[in-house]
C-alpha cells in the first residue's frame, strides 16, 4: 500500500510510525556499543594481522 | 498494540515496536550463530587454506571477518535496530523509494543461492547419515534419495516458520550445539594431525607472501560481508542498538572463523573440507556419523534464518503486502527447492562463480549506507518516509530512484573488480596493501557523498527537512 494508488498507509502500520515520531529518537549504538566495535572490529584484528604476518 | 498485530508485524516489514522486540543478548547471540554457522564456513577455510598455512591462515580469516563484519553492522545496523526494520527497507533513504529494488534483488539472489546451497547439502548430509547408520545400503540409487529430501527440508523449513521469528529463535536454541560439535571436530583433528597440519603447504600459494595474506583477509572480509542480507532480520528482534554489538561480533564474526579452521585444517592435511570424509578417517565410523549430524543440523538452522530473511524483504514490494506469510513463504521456498530438485550438481558447479559476483556488491551497498546515515543525515531518518512513495515525499529523489547510490553502487562495483578480478584473481599492485572490499567500500562512500552534494542542493532526499522524529501530522493522500 503507497500513496501512489492514493490509500492511506495501512492502519496499524500508521500507529507504528506515530509511535516513534511521538517518542524521542533512540539511540544507534550508545557509548559501549563503540568501544565494543572499536575494539573487536579494529584493534583486535589489528593485532591478530600484525601477530600472523609475524608467526 | 494487539497480540496480533505484534504477529503480523513479526511477518512483515513494518516498524517492530521496542516492546515488541524481546530477544535479549543471549537469544540474540544464539541466533547469529546459528546462521552464520554452516557448510560454508568448510568452503572459506577451504578457500584460505590454498594461499596460508594453518596458523596464518586463520588469523588472516578471523582480522577478515572481524572486520567485515564492523561494516555490515554500521551499514545496516543503526536504522535497523533504531526503528526495528529489516536490511531492505533500511536501505530506502540511499536508494529511493523505487531504487531499493536493486539492494532488494541482490538480497533476493545472494539468499536463494546460498541457501540452495545449504540444502543440496542438507539432502546429501542426510542420505551419508542413513548410509552411515545402516538404514541406507551404499549405492548410485541414493543420489535419487537427494531431490526428495530437499523437498522434505523444505516442507519443515514451511513448517517452522509459519511461526515467523519465533520458529527462528526456537529451532537456534536447540540447533546452536553444533557449533560446539564443530569446535570438537576441530580439536579432533589439530590434536591428532598438529605436526602434519603444521607442515602442510598451501597448493596455490602465490609466490608473493603479503598477497596471500591479504587474500586470506578479503576472503574474511567478503564472507561477512555476505551477512548484510541476513542482519536486518535479526536484530530488529532486539529492544535496542546497545544490546547488539556484542551479540553480532560474538555470535556471527567469531564462529565463522572457528568453524572455518575445520575447513581449513582437513584441507591442508586431507585434502578435502568436508568433515564428513575426513572424520570418518581420523576417527572412524562414529566420528563420521557425529559429524554427519552436526553437517545436517547446521545447514538446517542457516537456511531457516536466510529464508525468513527472504521473505521478510518481500513484504518491501507493494504486490506482497497484502499477501498471506505463507504465500511468501511458499515463494521464497520455491526457487530453492527448484534448484534442490532439479539442477543440484550443476548449481554446485558453477556456484564459486555466481558468489564471487555477489559478493562484489555487497562491499559498496555498505559504504553508501555508512556514509549516509553518519556523515550526510547524522542518524537523522524520516521513518515515514520509508513507506511512502509519492514523489513529493523525501525518499522518491527521481522517480523514486537516488541516482547518486547507483552510480556509487558502480564505481565501488568496479573499483571491487579493478583491485581484485572475483573469477580470475587476477589483482592490482595495491590489492596486497588494502585489499579490495575495503578500497570498493571506500570509493562507492567516496563517489556517494560527492554525488549527494548535488543530491542536496536540488532539494532531494529529505536531507534538509529530515529528521529522526519529529511529531507530524500523517501524511494523506
Amino acid at each position: 500500500v503507497s500513496e501512489d494508488t492514493g490509500n492511506p498507509l495501512p492502519p496499524e502500520l500508521e500507529a507504528r510510525i506515530e509511535a516513534f515520531e511521538v517518542a524521542a529518537p533512540a539511540a544507534d549504538f550508545g557509548v559501549a556499543g563503540w568501544c565494543w566495535m572499536i575494539l573487536l572490529g579494529i584493534a583486535i584484528p589489528v593485532v591478530l594481522l600484525a601477530v600472523g604476518w609475524w608467526a | 498494540m494487539t497480540a496480533q498485530a505484534s504477529s503480523q508485524a513479526d511477518e512483515s516489514a513494518w516498524p517492530l515496536l521496542p516492546a515488541e522486540r524481546t530477544w535479549g543478548a543471549v537469544r540474540l547471540t544464539l541466533t547469529l550463530a546459528t546462521t552464520a554457522a554452516a557448510t560454508w564456513c568448510y568452503l572459506i577455510g577451504e578457500s584460505v587454506g590454498s594461499y596460508l598455512g594453518f596458523i596464518k591462515g586463520g588469523l588472516a580469516l578471523s582480522a577478515g571477518c572481524m572486520i567485515g563484519m564492523v561494516l555490515v553492522l554500521l551499514a545496516a545496523g543503526p536504522t535497523c535496530v533504531r526503528f526495528g526494520i529489516d536490511s531492505i527497507a533500511a536501505t530506502k533513504p540511499q536508494f529511493g523509494s523505487r531504487g531499493w529494488i536493486v539492494p532488494a534483488i541482490l538480497q533476493a539472489v545472494s539468499i536463494i543461492g546460498w541457501n540452495s546451497l545449504l540444502i543440496i547439502f542438507f539432502a546429501k548430509s542426510a542420505v551419508q547419515l542413513s548410509v552411515a547408520l545402516g538404514l541406507l545400503d551404499l549405492g548410485s540409487r541414493n543420489a535419487a534419495l537427494v531431490p526428495v529430501l530437499t523437498v522434505f527440508a523444505c516442507v519443515v523449513i514451511f513448517t517452522v516458520l509459519r511461526r515467523g521469528a519465533t520458529g527462528v529463535s526456537m529451532v537456534s536454541n536447540i540447533l546452536v550445539a553444533h557449533v560446539f560439535i564443530g569446535l570438537w571436530m576441530l580439536y579432533l583433528l589439530v590434536s591428532r594431525r598438529w605436526p602434519e597440519l603444521i607442515a602442510a603447504q598451501p597448493p596455490g600459494a602465490s609466490p608473493n607472501h603479503l598477497w596471500n595474506y591479504t587474500t586470506g583477509v578479503e576472503l574474511g572480509i567478503g564472507a561477512t560481508l555476505s551477512w548484510w542480507p541476513y542482519i536486518g532480520a535479526m536484530i530488529r528482534m532486539a529492544p535496542n542498538g546497545r544490546t547488539i554489538v556484542l551479540p553480532v561480533m560474538l555470535g556471527m564474526a567469531a564462529p565463522v572463523p572457528l568453524l572455518s579452521l575445520i575447513g581449513l585444517a582437513g584441507a591442508l592435511v586431507l585434502k578435502s573440507s568436508d568433515p564428513t570424509e575426513w572424520l570418518r578417517v581420523v576417527g572412524g565410523p562414529t566420528y563420521a556419523i557425529i559429524s554427519l549430524t552436526f553437517v545436517t543440523a547446521a545447514n538446517f538452522g542457516t537456511t531457516i534464518a536466510g529464508i525468513y530473511a527472504s521473505a521478510i524483504g518481500l513484504r518491501n514490494f507493494a504486490a506482497l503486502q497484502k499477501r498471506t506469510w505463507t504465500t511468501l513463504l511458499l515463494i521464497t521456498i520455491a526457487p530453492v527447492a527448484v534448484v534442490g530438485i532439479f539442477i543440484p550438481e550443476l548449481f554446485f558447479a558453477k556456484f564459486g562463480n555466481f558468489l564471487a559476483l555477489i559478493g562484489v556488491a555487497f562491499a559498496p551497498l555498505c559504504g553508501i549506507q555508512i556514509v549516509d546515515y553518519f556523515v550526510l543525515r547524522r542518524g537523522r531518518i524520516d521513518i515515514r518516509a520509508i513507506y511512502l512513495t509519492a514523489p513529493q515525499q523525501p525518499y522518491y529523489f527521481w522517480r523514486g530512484v537516488n541516482p547518486a547510490a547507483m552510480i556509487a553502487l558502480g564505481a565501488g562495483c568496479l573499483t571491487y573488480v579493478i583491485f581484485l578480478n572475483p573469477l580470475s584473481y587476477d589483482s592490482t599492485a595495491l590489492y596486497p596493501y588494502l585489499t579490495a572490499s575495503l578500497p570498493s567500500a571506500t570509493a562507492a562512500a567516496l563517489v556517494y557523498f560527492l554525488a549527494s552534494l548535488l543530491v542536496i542542493r536540488a532539494g532531494r532526499g529529505g536531507y534538509r527537512s529530515g529528521a529522526s522524529a519529529p511529531p507530524r501530522p500523517p501524511e494523506s493522500s
